[in-house]
């Protein structure tokens, strides 16, 4: 065979393969981002429900999530809740699973979606979601996440989310750093395409005891503020993935309407 | 005639020169004798460990706490600290002469809650009268189940 057509089909398989690597990038997720809260009452300890779909071209897994910032509306915090009243660690997780936790160690539950191509064919898998208190690192106070799944693939990651200062109409920021979730041999990191989580007391119960008798509770939540900002109670998010894409989204709890007319009349 | 007057100017030099001394040692001397002036150049090391209980709130992020601290001033205390995510907001008053406010950070482990940072001296009376000015340091925590709050505040300030 001559160099030049050697050379040629050389070019043409390496077209291909960036072509093949390529695709996933150029099309770039786009996020969705919903919140509530739960009760929906101004002045009132609630559970915030956050939820994301990462959407890319139909048939398209999007590229394995790598770092999540979250950011939460100000005139809220964790001081004066009970929520993660009692701390979980990574090496508690490792050795005993969640189970070996406290119960009064939940601050919210979980599930997400992850997929996984494998050839022609993409595998989805149901993920569950603890979100734990941790003990603070580096001066922040931290949580921790578990995720685990089953099947087809069963696996079990922990990772970190650190409260860091925001600025604007945002209170804080939770920033996550997710490790990748290897899969099946020969195929790529799990991708997440869906999540869905709490951050409060809605399906947490925390034990207290009294008199040798443990008596269950429901912890209170963050408050929502009583004044709600005009455009409601913002939330965004900021999603890194493998490939260095990024992808952001805005979303808004609305105000109720009797807030806002009393907004109204204060200016 | 010539050295006649060259000798009286020079005599007149030598009291310009003797009565500027003068005044300027009388006004050292009064600087001095003045007690505010005197009293600006003094500091004073503080050290108070304070110990205080909730006595009332508003709304859910904003604790009125009283307590006492006992150290150098070992005065009784009002504390107001209003919490965020990753800050607090500390008014705190040492009897009444005494006042001060800042940001700190603040985190959350488990069933405690941490702050440090610096205070503002806003306020002073008395032998604190010129106290305002003068930063503080202060370093504590708050129990997230009965917010009794303790903390200690250090520093020098001026007297």
């Amino acid at each position: 065979m001559k160099i030049a057509t050697i050379a040629t089909r050389l070019g043409i398989l390496a077209g291909l393969l960036w072509i093949a690597l390529a695709s996933p990038v150029d099309a770039a997720p786009a996020v969705k981002l919903k919140v509530g809260f739960s009760p929906d009452k101004p002045g009132s300890s609630t559970t915030v429900s956050v939820g994301f779909t990462i959407q890319t071209q139909a048939g398209v897994v999007p590229p394995p999530l790598t770092e999540v910032e979250f950011q939460l509306p100000a005139g809220m915090g964790l001081g004066t809740t009970d929520l993660g009243e009692r701390i979980c660690t990574v090496s508690i997780l490792e050795l005993q699973g969640v189970f070996g936790c406290p119960s009064n160690s939940y601050m919210g539950l979980g599930e997400a979606i992850v997929e996984v191509p494998f050839g022609p064919e993409i595998f989805a898998e149901s993920v569950s979601l603890a979100i734990l208190m941790a003990p603070a690192i580096e001066e922040h106070t931290t949580v921790l996440f578990l995720a685990y799944g089953v099947a087809p693939v069963a696996a079990e990651i922990i990772f970190h989310g650190e409260l860091l200062d925001a600025t604007g109409p945002y209170g804080a920021v939770l920033h996550t750093m997710i490790p990748l979730t290897p899969t099946l041999p020969g195929a790529p990191d799990a991708a997440v395409v869906r999540m869905r989580s709490t951050l409060g007391p809605k399906g947490v119960t925390y034990y207290r005891t009294s008199k040798g008798e443990r008596i269950p509770f429901h912890p209170s939540g963050m408050v929502i503020p009583k004044m709600c900002p005009p455009g409601g109670y913002p939330f965004a998010a900021t999603f890194k993935f493998l490939d260095g894409s990024t992808a952001s989204a805005k979303s808004a709890v609305p105000c109720k309407t009797a807030q806002l007319r009393r907004v109204r009349q204060r200016k | 005639m010539h050295i006649r007057w060259r000798g009286l100017l020079t005599l007149a030099l030598l009291l310009a020169v003797a009565m500027s001394g003068a005044t300027a040692q009388a006004k050292s001397e009064h600087y001095l004798a003045d007690p505010i002036s005197k009293a600006s150049s003094r500091t004073e090391s503080v050290h108070e460990s304070v110990s205080a209980q909730l006595t009332g709130h508003h709304g859910a992020t904003e604790l009125a706490e009283q307590g006492v601290a006992r150290g150098t001033q070992s005065c009784p205390v009002k504390i107001n600290i209003k919490l965020a995510y990753t800050k607090s907001y500390i008014t705190f008053y040492c009897g009444t002469y005494l006042a001060g406010s800042g940001t700190t950070a603040f985190y959350v482990s488990g069933q405690t809650a941490y702050f440090h940072g610096t205070l503002l001296i806003t306020r002073g009376s008395g032998h604190y009268r010129h106290s305002p000015g003068s930063r503080l340091s202060i370093a504590g925590t708050l129990h997230r189940g009965t917010y009794a709050l303790s903390c200690e505040v250090a520093g020098t300030i001026s007297l």
